[in-house]
């Protein structure tokens, strides 16, 4: 009886984990989002100093959420966002407006795809 | 390397740990759940200490997973004999007084090769030496030799609940059952075998599970 109970324990705290990253996971996808939303609207309006500032602080937020990410997520995944990211960084030392804003929309597709690709669907059982 | 390495010995200590929670059924399989759960448990265990991309955590929780099924549906069969009825099968009479039950060998798709095989691993020459043989739910074939002189027990009580199936084949009526437990109540029992020779074996609850 006791290793029943145990295992059962065991259940309930992986389904209340499972739940909660999943939560954590859309905020920080959503935290991200919103840093890149700002990059993005600071390359559009050319607004260089502003770019370089929205740059660092997506670059240094990644920095701190990556490796509790990897504990979740497809390290390939997070592997790509890094080389996004760093090809939005070139660009934007050489003030690329089309390219820079191709690699935004890529990183925001790829940070978005994040929550998307653990969350309880059909899709993703099937 | 290093990666797979240290991820190999975690995975290792969390296979273990499994195996140990599920306990002696588990590493003798017992039944076929717990061969599907064996079968499993080391591909889950095998493809991230290969694969470093995938993150460990998406083979330690498929093994929890796995463990907490068998834990549970371990559990299920002990308690009901339906869910173990359904879930392990019951165990077929192939051979019967020296002749083999037809009917059930085509519905157990069982041959008589794989019969004659069977019994010539227990030293059992032909099929008419043999009183009664069962194909167990774990694919065994218990064989028992006409020259034992014993018949095969039959379960009339399990866990509290009359068999009444086998009450039947031994010519008992309930009141007969009742006269022979001697004042105790058929919950309080938790096995009672019969045979001709022997009678009644009873084995009581103990004080807690009552």
């Amino acid at each position: 009886m006791r290793t029943f109970y145990f295992t059962l324990a065991l259940l309930l705290a992986v389904i209340c984990g499972l739940f909660f990253y999943s939560g954590y996971l859309t905020d920080i996808s959503d935290n991200m989002l919103a840093k890149i939303d700002r990059m993005y609207h600071a390359v559009e309006t050319e607004d260089w100093a502003e770019t370089d500032l929205a740059l660092s602080d997506v670059l240094s937020t990644w920095e701190k959420t990556s490796p509790r990410l990897a504990l979740f997520t497809d390290h390939s995944l997070l592997d790509e966002i890094i080389l996004t990211a760093s090809a939005a960084s070139g660009y934007t030392k050489t003030r690329e407006v089309p390219e820079l804003c191709a690699e935004l929309e890529t990183l925001r597709s790829l940070v978005s795809h994040i929550p998307k690709r653990e969350k309880l669907s059909l899709y993703n059982i099937f | 390397m290093i990666i797979s390495f240290a991820r190999t010995i975690i995975l290792y200590f969390a296979v273990i740990l499994a195996m140990r929670i599920m306990g002696k059924r588990q590493i003798g399989e017992m039944q076929p759940f717990e061969l599907v759960v064996t079968l499993m448990l080391s591909d889950l265990a095998a493809v991230p200490m290969q694969e470093t991309g995938i993150p460990l955590l998406a083979g330690l929780i498929p093994i929890c997973g796995l463990v907490v099924l068998e834990v549970v549906l371990s559990f299920l069969s002990l308690k009901s004999k339906r869910a173990r009825s359904f879930l392990l099968g019951r165990p077929a009479i192939l051979i019967r007084n020296g002749k083999l039950d037809e009917a059930e060998m085509r519905r157990l798709r069982v041959n008589i090769d794989d019969i004659e095989d069977e019994l010539r691993k227990k030293d059992i020459k032909s099929v008419d030496e043999v009183e009664i043989a069962i194909l167990e739910t774990d694919g065994n074939l218990s064989a028992f030799p006409k020259a034992d002189g014993d018949s095969l027990p039959y379960t009339l009580i399990s866990d509290g609940r009359i068999i009444e199936k086998n009450l039947q084949k031994c010519g008992l009526s309930e009141k007969q059952l009742q006269s022979l437990l001697e004042g105790t109540a058929p919950g309080d029992v938790f096995l009672a075998t019969y045979t001709k020779k022997d009678g009644i074996t009873v084995q009581k609850k103990e004080e807690g599970e009552k």
